[in-house]
């Protein structure tokens, strides 16, 4: 969820210095609820609304209906950008811009599959989400084929943007590595998908083979009882070292000491770990899964299949070039990366997107309705004309003056 | 009052308040140096013509004639008494001016003046104010504006709070509120916060 956050945060101050206005929509955070201000003038609402397990809002259509329509109003807002297909802000956000005439353009980060319930529910929320909106980026074209296909969207609709990474932070300190071991370092969040199983098994195996190996690991979560059980076993507790959650402003220091990073991930549609690591200048190896074969250029990045052996091997591939010295000098990896990755080119790529779909008509509420059909889904479409007598009440109730001079306003929902 | 000395000056202005009721904005400067000046927010419309009170009056009328006295209907008597306690809790709890009066450097007082003409007063010595500030608030179905009185710590002794909100039953818009912050500000030095 921390790569959501930072893209926004990332392309919000860009946007800004291109002289566009951004504002920020999202649910309240603990006591974190209000209008706050962020570098550069970025506006943040933390709305109050009600969060449930795990930072997650009940997926209402119409419930924040008044609050969301005030802000639009007050703000000027002229395109709404929602992000994750996992959040239930920013779908309503949309399916209300959509009927108050605003343009609305969507982001997805993540790939999912397709076989079991929740996946099968939420590609349906996805598809009928998605029927009206005005423009899809993905993060890659592995992401972008899932999007596709699990949405249904026309891919005339759906442009590629990727990630990037802040380079100027992301800097690489080879003094900063030891000299007599090589330290393998794994930033990532300890859950199933990350492939936790298969990097306990790496470790378990590999570190008996290269005794001057060390083991650095950031990143906390549910199977972090996994690592320690390999550390117990194995005795490892001098050659692993877990530092548990680190703040965002921590990973590039520990990124540093490192020689080789190991992203055992199970599925991934843009890593953005990866290109961190790589910017700092390591070696990166990584299984081939999802979209990192698009990520780095072959030369600086391991590709393995992601099961025990083909990990191992990639491994040692590694240590070996490193030991002969065949490896891409840590400031010409991060001037590669530099110049592949920039927060600037993704905004100016998104203002492309942004000037096409201002440029696009709005549509009646007929046709809106009619692709809402296409989704299969009636009773969506119920709850669609609910929304419009709902605006048409609080247009009467509350009404706004109709300005005429519209200000290029951008709303970023998570 | 002091309305009829030379050095007394008034400016009216019409503004709107967050419901769309119309209001007015006096601001009276006591003295000629920016030391001591009263903003004043008042409702336009007289409670006694209004619509709502004028049907509320209609409403109780015909409910009192529809009801036989000797066998009372319990409808009609509960939605009487309903609608007679709504116009006595307006009649004696609905806000028909608020002001702040500033004397630097005495303090700060807030007036808030009822139907009939009551009133009630808060005051807040100067020492204890930081500063002056608009800021904004998500309620349940809007974002308003507010202007509120930053209090230094350890809190103000009466009210142990560290912000007070003023005109929070009148409620004016941000053009309004933008003229009372620019005044305070070109006038009051507020004292220093000493650094803990």
């Amino acid at each position: 969820m921390g790569g959501v956050e930072e893209h926004i945060f990332n392309l919000s101050q860009c946007l800004i210095s291109h002289g566009h206005k951004v504002i920020v929509m999202t649910h309240s955070y603990g006591e974190r609820v209000g209008v706050r201000y962020m570098t550069n003038g970025l506006k943040v609402y933390y709305l109050p609304v009600r969060v449930f397990y795990n930072q997650c809002v009940l997926p209402t259509m119409v419930c924040s209906l008044p609050l969301i329509r005030y802000i639009f109003i007050r703000e000027r807002i002229t395109i709404i950008h929602g992000h994750s297909a996992f959040s239930a802000l920013a779908h309503e956000a949309m399916v209300i811009g959509r009927l108050m005439g605003l343009k609305t353009v969507f982001t997805d980060h993540s790939l999912f599959g397709f076989a079991d319930a929740s996946a099968i529910i939420t590609n349906k929320l996805l598809e009928m989400s998605l029927a009206d909106c005005n423009h899809c980026i993905c993060v890659s074209h592995t992401g972008k084929e899932n999007t596709v296909l699990r949405a249904r969207v026309h891919c005339g609709r759906v442009s590629v943007i990727p990630n990037a990474v802040d380079t100027a932070v992301f800097t690489p300190d080879p003094s900063k590595r030891s000299t007599d071991s090589i330290t393998i370092v794994v930033i990532s969040r300890l859950v199933y998908r990350k492939g936790v199983d298969l990097m306990a098994q790496v470790i378990a195996e590999i570190c008996p083979r290269y005794p001057q190996l060390q083991f650095l690991i950031g990143g906390d979560g549910p199977k972090r009882w996994l690592l320690e059980e390999v550390r117990e076993r194995g005795g490892l507790q001098d050659r692993v070292t877990l530092l548990g959650s680190l703040e965002h402003s921590q990973v590039r220091d520990v990124l540093t000491r490192g020689h080789i990073f190991l992203n055992t991930s199970l599925t991934e549609a843009y890593c953005m770990a990866i290109v961190e690591a790589a910017s700092c200048g390591l070696q990166v190896v990584s299984t081939k899964v999802g979209g990192i074969p698009e990520v780095l250029p072959s030369d600086l990045i391991y590709l393995t299949e992601p099961n025990v052996p083909s990990l191992l091997l990639g491994l040692e591939t590694a240590l070996a070039n490193l030991r002969s010295g065949n490896v891409v000098p840590p400031w010409d990896c991060h001037h590669r990366v530099a110049l592949l990755y920039n927060w600037m080119d993704v905004a100016s790529r998104t203002e492309t997107v942004y000037h096409r779909v201002a440029g696009e008509k709005s549509k009646t509420l007929g046709s809106q309705l009619r692709r809402y059909m296409a989704s299969g889904v009636l009773p969506f479409l119920l709850i669609i004309s609910l929304a419009h007598l709902m605006l048409r009440f609080l247009d009467w109730m509350v009404p706004h003056k109709v300005s005429i001079r519209f200000t290029t306003s951008i709303l970023l929902n998570i | 009052m002091c309305e009829n000395s030379n050095r007394v000056t008034k400016l009216t202005s019409t503004h709107r308040s967050v419901d769309g009721k119309k209001l007015w904005l006096d601001i009276i400067s006591h003295d000629s140096s920016n030391l001591c000046f009263e903003f004043t927010v008042k409702n336009v419309s007289v409670f006694f013509t209004g619509k709502k009170f004028v049907f509320s009056v209609f409403v109780i009328v015909s409910l009192l004639a529809a009801l036989d006295i000797h066998n009372p209907n319990l409808y009609v008597v509960v939605v009487l008494i309903f609608v007679i306690g709504r116009l006595i809790a307006e009649l004696l709890w609905s806000v028909n001016s608020e002001s702040v009066l500033l004397v630097a450097p005495v303090g700060l007082q807030l007036t808030a003046t009822y139907q009939f003409g009551r009133q009630t007063s808060q005051f807040i010595p100067w020492h204890f104010i930081t500063d002056v500030i608009i800021n904004e608030a998500i309620t349940l179905h809007r974002v308003v504006y507010y202007l509120a009185v930053l209090l230094e710590q350890p809190y103000h002794e009466t009210t142990r709070k560290k912000l007070i909100p003023l005109f929070q039953h009148t409620r004016p818009r941000l053009a309004c509120l933008e003229m009372i912050y620019q005044r305070i500000q070109r006038g009051a030095a507020f004292p220093e916060v000493s650094s803990q």
